[in-house]
């Protein structure tokens, strides 16, 4: 890992933008450029945002910069709430990658480059009790001058993509006025500045038909817009006046107080159109819908979509014609009764004619009897099964257990289909044995809750798999609502074959043992899904999927206290002190060792033994018997001691981290390399008894091996490159060499020979190898 | 201002110009696209969720005044690292 930055500018919390014009190879570091692989520095290139003085946030009072955003516009997350319900941790806000479902094809991001080569930043800059505030950033390059720049808007936004629409029209009719043209056409769609071809118009009678290449100076109505003409036309407009144009819009979230019952806000599926031509800076005038007279300082929104509630992109249709939103309408205490909880619903919106004409495909749907008023049961990420059949997954509890539903999108045909899934666990075992669900406390019935359920879907050597995984970004200062292992236990599930993908059979669990362990948000890591990145109160730290499944030869138990030591024999079994475990099928009188365990000590290749106590499933009692199954999933794999605020993945797969660790004010921004080692270690093969770095050197020159380790912050062992440097004069390296490089191994030693020489002492020290 | 059109068995509402609504069945729990009855099961079924398409949106922001109520903070005093 490397601490990148660590530097106070005006007071403010760190910050990363990666400029997403690539020409410009660039990353902001806290405002200053740097180039975007070797972060070498770029002298005099600086992100200021508005102005110089106002660097990016002018606001006199505190704002959301805490978060620590850090917007690679790839993969960027948020791990930190300052209060039960912070608007600074909902999904859209700094948690962009949440809102998409298919976040990899639509990337939310506060900052992006237009089709026309502009670019478009917005940070969400504060907010009250009933609005967020953004800003806005319209320009070429991000180290110059703006085209324009807004402070304080009611509106920011996180954009998913850009559309881009040919028009071609015969108008409605049209007329003139002087030089000014005016065209009608329901839902035109376009927007001042858009460039326009004319042709088809004739002047009965005159002269000047206003036919050739224009702009649009004023759209005056969602049906009718205006362009001015060198030479004002004379006699009576006629002909069939045919209308050529493209126009550019961006589709996206933004947090507007879009539900008047929700006190507190709400997402809103979005539209901005016009941020090619902005020019002015700050201006305060607004216009009503579709409506303009001039370029503002920032792009014309759309007041799109509404509902509130919480919002996530699923898709669009190949033919470009409509986008997909999953709403969860989390209000509770404001809306029908019908709408309490965690209801889902699938809308359709029409792209074209800048509309966002809403269709509702799937009303409504949640288990009955779904846990309420405790957490907000979010969605998995999107499946592509192929292009008329994608899925994901609900994480909802009914009846105190996972009871989610799977949904099957086909936006080519325009269905969403629910239904139920099946789970199946094994023999013995319930989804109590492993799990519980998480206790009410603080729950925002206006959605404003930093802690949210949301499974993770992918697939793995021919096998799909899904967790189901909770996290509480508050849980630093208040552990009421994960209070105990159980509720602190991810699930994971393989998922049937073929479309038989609703019934989903356990595979194993993690348990979060310790309070600074658990996640106050997570992330993918690796594209295929098979990492992902925790962010804990102490760590922010890499966990790999590896899956295992055994059967134990045998197992038996030893009772010392208040622990019982449970030994397992199973040959070859390739764990390792630290991995985690889940078990079933084991019986005994009482205490049966069936659930989630951490594994104590690994005695030889095949026995390792793991604790069970009033911590976790109580001390055993009679004859150990059944057979035990072992599965394992989830491995912590990295740590890094980082603890984060805001997090990304770039398009490099490296992993950023922007944190707080040196108090108020002083920024830190990290870059996290899960191969870079915290620690090495070297010993002797064949050592002396009582000391692992002493050899008995007996008088003649000798062979022997050094065995090297290397460990992260939290111990795992890593594989990595290293340099190796001995300082002696009587040990060598094979060869003769002072210096060698090797790579370590993640799942023991690595030995290299030596050859010494001599008695005396010898100095080794290690170096990192890129 | 909104109003409805009830045309080709399909609900259209309109929120001042533009068409914010077009609702050719009756949604379902499960997916299922029932065709409307009539008119009035679709306007029924508008009514329900009308309160959501009410709001208007400010159009005048104030520039800002520099004493913008802030958000509760409290731990940006590295406490929680």
């Amino acid at each position: 890992m490397a601490l990148i930055a660590r530097s106070k500018i005006v007071n403010r919390f760190p910050s990363l933008w990666i400029d997403p014009d690539t020409n410009n190879n660039r990353i902001f570091i806290d405002t200053y450029g740097y180039d975007y692989v070797t972060l070498a520095p770029k002298p005099g290139e600086q992100f200021m945002w508005q102005n110089r003085a106002g660097l990016y946030n002018t606001s006199a009072t505190v704002s959301y910069d805490p978060a620590t955003p850090i917007n690679t516009g790839y993969m960027d997350g948020n791990c930190w709430a300052n209060n039960n319900n912070d608007q600074v941790a909902m999904p859209g806000i700094f948690d962009l990658w949440t809102t998409s479902l298919d976040y990899q094809n639509f990337r939310p991001t506060h900052i992006w480059k237009t089709d026309q080569n502009r670019i478009i930043a917005t940070y969400p800059r504060t907010g009250d009790a009933n609005h967020q505030y953004g800003d806005w950033w319209m320009g070429f390059d991000m180290s110059k001058r703006g085209m324009s720049y807004a402070t304080q808007r009611v509106e920011y936004y996180v954009n998913l993509f850009e559309q881009v629409e040919s028009r071609n029209f015969n108008a409605t009719s049209w007329s003139y006025s002087g030089t000014t043209i005016t065209v009608n056409f329901t839902a035109h769609g376009l927007y001042y500045g858009d460039k326009i071809t004319i042709s088809g118009a004739v002047m009965t009678a005159g002269t000047n038909a206003p036919n050739g290449e224009w702009v649009i100076t004023q759209a005056t109505s969602a049906d009718s817009f205006q362009f001015t003409v060198g030479q004002a036309p004379t006699g009576t407009a006629a002909g069939t006046l045919n209308v050529v144009a493209t126009t550019r819009r961006s589709w996206g979230f933004r947090h507007p107080n879009a539900r008047a019952a929700y006190a507190s806000g709400g997402m809103s599926f979005d539209m901005i159109q016009g941020y090619d031509y902005t020019t002015q800076d700050d201006n305060t005038t607004s216009y009503a819908q579709f409506k303009n007279t001039a370029s503002l300082s920032k792009p014309f929104a759309l007041q799109g979509t509404t509902g509130g509630g919480w919002k996530f992109f699923i898709g669009k249709d190949t033919a470009n014609e409509y986008a997909w939103v999953l709403h969860i309408d989390t209000a509770s205490s404001t809306v029908a009764a019908a709408n309490a909880g965690s209801p889902y619903y699938v809308r359709k919106y029409l792209l074209t004619r800048a509309q966002a004409t809403e269709t509702t495909v799937l009303g409504a749907t949640k288990p009955a009897s779904e846990l309420q008023n405790v957490i907000i049961f979010g969605p998995s990420n999107l499946r592509t099964d192929s292009t008329t059949r994608k899925v994901f997954y609900s994480s909802h509890i009914a009846n105190s257990v996972l009871a989610p539903l799977r949904f099957v999108i086909n936006m080519e045909g325009g269905t969403a289909v629910s239904t139920a899934c099946t789970i199946t666990y094994p023999s013995g075992t319930t989804f109590a044995t492993y799990c519980t669900p998480p206790t009410a406390n603080n729950y925002s019935s206006f959605g404003y809750n930093v802690w949210w359920a949301k499974p993770h879907q992918w697939q793995q050597d021919g096998v799909r798999y899904i967790t189901f995984c909770n996290h509480d970004k508050y849980f630093w200062a208040n552990t009421a609502r994960f209070p105990t292992r159980l509720a602190r236990t991810w699930l994971t599930y393989t998922i049937g074959t073929s479309t038989n993908d609703e019934q989903l059979t356990f595979h194993s669990a993690i348990t979060f043992e310790n309070a600074s362990e658990f996640p106050l948000s997570w992330m993918p890591y690796t594209q295929n899904g098979q990492k992902i990145v925790i962010c804990s109160t102490t760590n922010t730290a890499v966990w790999t999927f590896t899956p295992t499944s055994r059967t134990a030869d045998a197992w038996t138990y030893s009772t010392s206290g208040s622990v019982s030591k449970v030994t397992i024999t199973e040959s070859a079994h390739g764990f390792k002190v630290g991995d985690r475990i889940t078990t079933s099928g084991a019986t005994a009188a009482t205490n049966a060792p069936n659930g989630t365990y951490q594994i104590i000590s690994v005695p030889d290749a095949n026995t390792f033994t793991f604790n069970t106590d009033i911590n976790n499933t109580g001390v055993i009692t009679g004859t150990a018997g059944g057979t035990m199954i072992i599965s394992s999933g989830w491995q912590q794999t990295f740590a890094s001691g980082i603890r984060s605020r805001g997090f990304g993945v770039d398009s490099l797969g490296r992993l950023w981290a922007g944190a707080v660790t040196t108090g108020f004010g002083t920024t830190e921004v990290h870059l996290l390399k899960e191969n870079v080692a915290n620690r090495v270690t070297v010993k002797f093969q064949n050592a002396v008894a009582s000391d692992s770095n002493t050899f008995e050197y007996l008088g003649s020159t000798t062979n022997t091996n050094i065995l090297v380790s290397a460990y992260d912050i939290a111990g795992n062992r890593i594989a990595t490159k290293i340099r190796l440097a001995i300082k002696s004069n009587n040990l060598t390296f094979a060869g003769n060499l002072l210096e060698i490089n090797l790579t370590t191994s993640s799942t023991g030693e690595v030995s290299t020979p030596v050859t010494i020489t001599g008695p005396g002492q010898a100095l080794i020290s290690s170096t990192t190898v890129a | 201002m909104i109003t409805t059109n009830f045309v080709n068995n399909t609900l259209e509402v309109f929120k001042n110009d533009a068409l914010i609504i077009s609702q050719p069945f009756k949604p379902t729990s499960t997916g299922e696209q029932v065709a409307w009855i009539n008119e009035a099961e679709a306007l029924a079924w508008f009514g329900s969720i009308r309160y959501i398409y009410d709001y208007e949106e400010p159009v005048v922001v104030p520039p800002p005044t520099g004493n913008e109520t802030p958000l509760p903070q409290g731990a940006e005093n590295g406490t929680n690292s």
